[in-house]
């Protein structure tokens, strides 16, 4: 059980690739609630004061309040128990500051995938911009479409590898019955197109409408049958 | 059932919100609102403030003072470090904060000296979504049905894990093509 994080760096070096990885041992470290003693654990414990959060765990949950508020609680980091797992806004977060990283480093050309989440810059080795495909829900060796990142996040929400993850806040006693198994959003970074791509699928039917009236983010859901509909926009990314 | 909150003790006032869409922006200076003491703002809650204890007070929001020239910040008490059970149970509520979206609150349950509970307080605003994402009519969409092929790129997006430990698949370095 895990996430698999994938980075490759036009000119990095063993101290750049340390850089990235160290930087998602220490999100990990502090987020993680699998672990008792990241700080997460020891905030559902009780045993920590919100004046005694670190500063990535403020930023983290205000930046997961605001999420709720924009998805109208689709998106809501308080579990049915009442704890709080914040992961699925830190997978995003975490990428875009690893990407940050680099950028800072003086890096123009890379890509960061941790689960299939990725946030890329400039190009590949061929010269072209980094290309991404839409994995085949029902065969995972496959993919069902091709685009160029140019640049902006991509991330895809779904139920198809772990069974129903993902459940509807809003309803947490009833498992989330839509028929889109597979929601791949691009907005403008990897934290951006994460949230949205997290809240929009548990939104069911209304998910892909809620991606078209975003400015800036295009989306890509594939249901149980096979058929996939896409966002207005989105064909600009195909190739 | 008596009630096990009798009395409120001060109010440790907590208004976490930030908007960042800039993560260069350096934070805005951390302050806190009690009714009793108002303590200084500190940066990145690395401070030695620590809200005072005094006698309970209710929960109405205290003056706060705020670091100017930010349409924006990121609001909260400094990082100092209360005894434990120096806090009375009860329910603390932090001053409105306006967070960009609308006003912000944030409440937080004290019992038996932990923290049990953080609240947000949303107060509706124009810009609220909850009307707006009940109403969206699904537009027309372009369908297609799906076309397996290889995986002919650079990167493959699918979903996957949201929690669980990152681990270290692969770091490559690559050449450039001339």
């Amino acid at each position: 059980m895990g996430m698999p994080v994938t980075v490759a760096v036009s000119g990095g070096t063993a101290e750049t690739f340390e850089a990235v990885f160290g930087y998602f041992d220490y999100v990990d470290r502090k987020f993680s609630t699998f672990k008792k003693t990241s700080e997460i654990s020891k905030i559902n414990r009780g045993e920590i004061f919100p004046w005694q959060w670190s500063p990535d765990m403020r930023e983290v949950f205000a930046l997961s309040e605001e999420t709720r508020v924009l998805t109208d609680g689709y998106f809501n980091i308080q579990t049915p128990k009442g704890t709080y797992d914040p992961s699925g806004l830190v997978k995003g977060w975490a990428i875009r500051n690893a990407a940050k990283i680099l950028e800072e480093k003086g890096f123009e050309d890379f890509y960061v995938d941790v689960g299939g989440d990725i946030q890329s810059k400039g190009k590949n080795a061929e010269g072209e911009d980094w290309s991404v495909g839409i994995r085949n829900p029902f065969d995972p060796e496959h993919i069902v479409k091709r685009v160029r990142a140019r640049g902006r996040g991509v991330a895809t929400s779904g139920t198809y590898e772990r069974g129903e993850h993902i459940y509807d806040p809003l309803r947490p006693d009833s498992p989330l019955s839509n028929e889109m198994i597979s929601l791949t959003v691009i907005g403008p970074d990897i934290y951006e197109a994460d949230r949205f791509a997290t809240a929009a699928f548990a939104m069911g039917k209304k998910g892909m409408a809620f991606i078209q009236n975003l400015p800036g983010f295009e989306g890509y859901a594939i249901d149980r049958k096979g058929m996939a509909t896409m966002t207005e926009g989105f064909a600009e990314y195909v190739f | 059932m008596k009630k096990l909150f009798l009395s409120l003790g001060l109010i440790a006032s907590f208004a976490g919100y930030a908007m960042f869409l800039n993560f260069q922006k350096s934070r805005p200076a951390i302050v806190s609102s009690n009714v009793p003491a108002t303590t200084g703002g500190t940066q990145r809650g690395g401070g030695a403030n620590r809200p005072a204890v005094s006698s309970p007070a209710v929960t109405k929001p205290a003056p706060a003072k705020q670091s100017s020239g930010q349409s924006s910040g990121m609001m909260g008490m400094g990082g100092g470090m209360p005894m434990r059970g120096m806090y009375r149970d009860g329910t603390y509520t932090g001053s409105p904060a306006d967070a960009y979206y609308g006003i912000v609150q944030v409440k937080a349950i004290i019992r038996n000296g932990k923290i049990t509970d953080v609240q947000f307080l949303s107060y509706p605003n124009d810009r609220s979504t909850s009307a707006y994402i009940s109403s969206i009519a699904t537009p027309l969409l372009a369908s297609e049905a799906i076309q397996s092929q290889s995986a002919n790129v650079d990167i493959v997006s699918g979903a996957s894990e949201t929690s669980g430990a990152f681990m270290r698949s692969l770091a490559s370095a690559l050449s450039q093509a001339k």
